[in-house]
């Protein structure tokens, strides 16, 4: 290939990827390695700015306006209106690598679904829904699984709404983030965390620490103790947390449990005695609840 | 090779939740050990434990003496398959095998020797240019279990492997796991929360229960002599009947009253019971163990009369429902009964088949 013909090449390269339709007047033809540099240059730098990655990594953070988005998303042809899912892989791993290999082959298919890692620990994937809505509980089962059977490395997944449009890509964000933060306070023992799902923890996770501790004195009149109380071990909390998912139904519960009823009535007498809260009246059942997740979440602020 | 023992192993999660407890076991080359338990017992949390991929709070943890406490999953020489695996679609049959070996940088001919190898096992010889979009639901299962053979590890750890598979296809499997152990002679760790699957597949079960070992044994040794009440009550498909029973000792000879109906307890059993004189203790019995009562049981008058109040027809046999002093019971009987829902009709117990437990303890007393 002579100069002329790579210079001729580079040009349309360079209109592919930035639409722009430039024309060269040379005074000789030394110029000509000189200008194929700089038209080659002008291209890598476009496409470094305007891709799909740059786009979402810059979008999420805040770090380009809307404005500047949707324009790149417009140049790179990305439709701005369709429902989106977000998910964030995280990873304690050193290997995320082989995590990106995992995840870029489970979806090979680029047009519906994007990956890009966002931080040392934290993977992306944006998925697009086309024609069906995606369980997204279950996409994220899998993403856990697959990664912890062919890597054998263990990471954790949440997942935001669905998004209608691209605009709320930083609202997604927001959501994988904060259903990662309060799924690992509140059910660390998970690994998949839905923003949708995460109850009660959601508006705990916003309460002020001094909040939460007067909250227990008031309640149940506990405070230093509270790590410490036989009413707040695993056991109980466990037995508490079956019985009022099953509406406060003993017999139930005792069935789930494999205990026998009697057992089962024996250990609320005792949680009675503790904290004065039996738990067979709803009042006290949701008093408990509340106090219950306060402690998960200062168990974990003290331990951190 | 691959002994494995954990001792004393301990799960606790940052936020203080103690998922696992004081986690005891040994566990011998080619057993195919079954953890089994209801949702929450801790079981899969222990699986992580043993693959690496969840840490171990306290305890040790050996492979062929060796600490892994601190080893890299990776390194543990472990495979791992689970419940929601995904088979990458783009990709052959054999390049789903052969990724993960891609992944450790393994050399191309001896990839190309483990996934036949793997593939002769699996019977998938002839769809190894297929793609997973070509498979049945079963084949792509195999698959999957592929991608673990052909790491050949020392042991293979399963997560609920059979759960998202229909009925059908789920009896079919476990006949190929069972197989499979077989012909690969490995050990194998495998999770459910399906008594029968751990009951047909396991060499030995481990039955947990809020992150604590129940029990430890052979199936029929569950079956026969669970531990406590819990064993018994989570061992076995229709649950063993309970109910509350008072204890009469005179002499050598004990009885059970349960309402108004007296049992005697067969001499084997009664020694165990002779501390219980006028305590009120659980009498457990397995649905098959209760029958029509015979002109002889009818005889010596050990019967309970009750109203039949459903009455499942299952092929061969039939379970029959009648209400017990408050206490709904189980007859597991054949067919061939004339029995119908309303009649009255008197059962009897199989008193050299019950299980007595301490009302409370819940530790079995005699079985």
């Amino acid at each position: 290939m002579d100069k002329f013909q790579e210079l001729e090449k580079s040009l349309q390269q360079l209109k592919q990827i930035t639409g722009l339709d430039l024309s060269i007047r040379l005074e000789n033809d030394e110029q000509i390695p000189e200008v194929i540099s700089q038209v080659k240059q002008l291209s890598s730098a476009f496409k470094e700015k305007y891709n799909k990655d740059y786009l979402v990594r810059k979008w999420i953070k805040g770090q380009i306006s809307s404005e500047e988005a949707i324009d790149i998303a417009k140049k790179i042809h990305v439709p701005i209106q369709e429902k989106r899912v977000l998910y964030l892989i995280q990873t304690q791993s050193e290997h995320k690598e082989d995590i990106l290999t995992i995840l870029k082959n489970m979806y090979p298919y680029e047009a519906n679904i994007w990956i890009l890692q966002v931080e040392e620990d934290k993977i992306l994937l944006l998925q697009t829904c086309y024609r069906k809505m995606p369980n997204m509980d279950n996409m994220a089962k899998e993403i856990v699984d697959t990664i912890g059977s062919e890597a054998m490395i263990s990471v954790k997944v949440s997942y935001s709404r669905i998004i209608g449009s691209l605009y709320d890509l930083p609202k997604a964000y927001k959501e994988v983030s904060f259903a990662m933060e309060v799924g690992t306070i509140f059910r660390c023992e998970e690994n998949v965390y839905g923003y949708n799902n995460m109850g009660i923890g959601r508006l705990l996770y916003t309460i002020p620490d001094e909040m939460c501790r007067g909250y227990l004195e008031e309640s149940l009149n506990m405070v230093s103790d509270y790590l410490e109380s036989d009413a707040f071990s695993t056991n109980i909390l466990k037995m508490v947390d079956c019985f009022l998912d099953n509406n406060l139904n003993i017999a139930e519960t005792a069935r789930q449990l494999h205990v026998h009823r009697n057992t089962l009535l024996y250990r609320l007498d005792q949680i009675e005695k503790e904290l004065g809260l039996d738990i067979r009246k709803f009042n006290h059942a949701m008093t408990y609840k509340m106090a219950s997740l306060v402690v998960k979440k200062m168990s974990r602020d003290a331990i951190s | 090779m691959a002994n494995l023992v954990l001792k004393d192993v301990q799960k606790i999660y940052p936020n203080g939740f103690h998922a696992v407890h004081d986690f005891n076991l040994e566990i011998k080359d080619k057993e195919f050990i079954i953890f089994v338990g209801p949702s929450g017992c801790a079981k899969s949390t222990t699986l992580r434990m043993i693959a690496g991929l969840e840490s171990i709070s306290g305890g040790e943890f050996y492979i062929d003496g060796v600490l892994m406490n601190n080893i890299e999953p990776k390194d543990r020489d472990i495979a791992m398959v689970f419940q929601n695996y995904a088979l990458y679609p783009h990709m052959t049959v054999y390049d789903n095998m052969a990724f993960s070996l891609k992944l450790r940088k393994v050399p191309k001919d001896e990839i190309d020797k483990k996934v036949r190898e793997a593939a002769a096992i699996l019977d998938l010889d002839q769809l190894l240019e297929r793609k997973p979009s070509q498979l049945s639901g079963g084949q792509r299962q195999r698959v999957a279990m592929g991608r673990a053979i052909v790491r050949n590890p020392k042991v293979f750890l399963m997560d609920e492997p059979l759960s998202n598979l229909d009925a059908k296809l789920r009896v079919q499997m476990r006949v190929e796991i069972s197989k499979i152990h077989q012909k690969l002679g490995a050990t194998i760790i495998y999770v459910t929360h399906d008594q029968t699957e751990a009951m047909t597949l396991g060499t030995r079960i481990v039955v947990m229960k809020s992150g604590y070992i129940q029990q430890v044994d052979t199936p029929k040794n569950l079956y026969n002599k669970p531990c406590n009440l819990f064993v018994a009550g989570f061992i076995g498909s229709p649950q063993m009947n309970f109910f509350d029973a008072v204890c009469h000792v005179a002499g050598d000879k004990v009885t059970l009253q349960i309402g108004k109906s007296v049992f005697p307890v067969p001499a084997d059993k009664a020694a165990a019971l002779k501390a219980y004189d006028g305590k009120t203790v659980v009498l457990g019995i397995r649905p098959e163990d209760v029958s029509e009562a015979t002109a002889d049981d009818i005889a010596h008058g050990q019967t309970i009369s009750a109203e039949v109040k459903f009455y499942e027809l299952l092929g061969a046999e039939v379970y029959l429902y009648f209400d017990l002093e408050g206490t709904r019971m189980t007859c597991r009987t054949p067919s061939s009964t004339e029995l119908q829902i309303g009649d009255i009709a008197k059962f009897a117990l199989d008193m050299n088949k019950i299980h007595v437990f301490d009302k409370e303890t819940e530790l079995t007393i005699t079985n």
